[in-house]
């Protein structure tokens, strides 16, 4: 047998390997993947990675705009729990555990940038948008979208309140899964959430009798 | 029921987050309130915005961000010592550090037999040093590495930092 063909043997074998492994691991649920990464089984991980980045980069997307930050993040978030993962109490769910980890480094990494971001928000909505805006002749407030909208109500809101709503109402973990997160009581999850609700509805509705009014206003203007 | 409960339940009731048994009280509060009927309507229409913009879709990947975390993982994770053997292993440490920052600060308070007892530590080798095997102690001036035997009639005053054996490096 050649060099090239052991070491393509070799390869094809490995890759087989690693197939396995990867099927092996779907069928493992968290806690026994948790167990097995420990053991020092990287596809373990990757399989839990797998199973969690989607909703994980949802959530840190609807705190943080700029894509590549939300996967930078993702990523570091990624490494904690598996630094972490001595730490982790195997009585506990992975999921929530994960996430706890995810909002908290979001919300430091907010609250590190909380000036520079209000800045970029602005800045990434005007290029977010492909229409141009003269800045002389139109409201930007005009051109955006609901999405854009919702999220600049949502930036209102004080983190604590805006937190729970975000993933209640727009990611639908359950105000159980919400206190794990956020390693709150229930209760106090529940009335935060009753009132974050409220706020938003108040800045809504606020936000929408004043673009009415400014478009009232255009019309006269014309 | 106060308006000022019903309100908050009826901020719950909008997404699903009341217990059943709490419904129909304030059904009923609703039922004779036109301000709280007014507030249901106001909730509901917020809650319908919510729901239409978490349906929006967000960022969107091809490739798992495994492949990029994978690169970034320490090689093992590192296996889980049993209780008993980490708290040994962190009164050596301990130890060995109260050892060295004793022998660093106070060379001149103790006498050179303490000094050279807190020696034996095992230490890393700083990458940049070549040491044959000895006694060794750090010069005041330049913070070299002096062996003792040079330093045979140095006053003790001028040495700092730990004594180090350096050992089969
Ligand atoms: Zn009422």
């Amino acid at each position: 047998m050649t060099t090239s063909t052991r070491s393509a043997v070799a390869e094809s074998v490995t890759t087989r390997e690693a197939d396995t492994d990867e099927r092996n691991c779907q069928g493992f649920n968290d806690a026994r993947l948790v167990e097995m990464t420990r053991e020092g089984s990287h596809e373990a991980f990757a399989e839990l990675v797998r199973r969690y980045e989607s909703r994980l980069i949802r959530v840190i997307s609807r705190f943080i705009l700029d894509p590549v930050m939300v996967e930078d993040l993702s990523q570091e978030v990624f490494l904690r729990a598996y630094r972490k993962l001595e730490l982790f109490d195997a009585s506990r769910r992975f999921g929530p555990w994960l996430f706890q980890i995810g909002v908290n480094m979001t919300l430091d990494h907010l609250r590190k940038t909380q000036r520079r971001i209000k800045w970029t928000l602005f800045s990434q909505k005007r290029s977010e948008d492909q229409r141009t805006i003269d800045p002389e002749t139109a409201d930007p407030r005009l051109s955006l979208d609901l999405s854009q909208e919702v999220r600049s109500v949502l930036d209102q809101i004080p983190e604590k309140y805006r937190t729970v709503l975000v993933l209640r109402d727009l990611e639908n973990f359950s105000t159980s899964e919400i206190a794990a997160i956020t390693d709150r009581k229930e209760a106090t999850i529940r009335w935060r959430l009753a009132e974050a609700r409220a706020k938003f509805q108040k800045l809504w509705t606020a936000r929408q009798q004043r673009d009415s009014i400014a478009g009232r206003a255009e019309v006269d203007n014309v | 029921m106060k308006c000022r409960t019903a309100r908050q339940k009826i901020r719950l009731l909008v997404g699903n987050d009341l217990a059943q048994n709490e419904i129909e009280p304030v059904r009923e509060h609703i039922a004779e309130c036109d301000p709280c009927q007014q507030h249901v309507e106001d909730m509901v229409d917020s809650s319908d915005v919510l729901t239409s913009y978490s349906g929006e879709v967000l960022s969107q990947r091809k490739t798992s961000v495994w492949e990029s975390v994978v690169d970034q993982l320490p090689p093992q994770l590192e296996p889980a010592v049993p209780r008993g053997r980490q708290i040994r292993q962190s009164i050596l440490v301990v130890a060995a550090v109260v050892a060295i920052s004793v022998a660093g600060v106070l060379p001149d308070l103790i006498p050179d037999s303490v000094l050279m007892g807190s020696a034996g530590v095992q230490i890393t080798k700083p990458e940049s040093v070549e040491l044959p095997a000895g006694e060794y102690v750090r010069h005041y001036s330049d913070q070299s590495w002096q062996s003792l035997e040079s330093l045979d009639g140095m006053p003790r005053g001028n040495r700092r930092g730990p004594v180090r054996n350096v050992v089969g490096f």
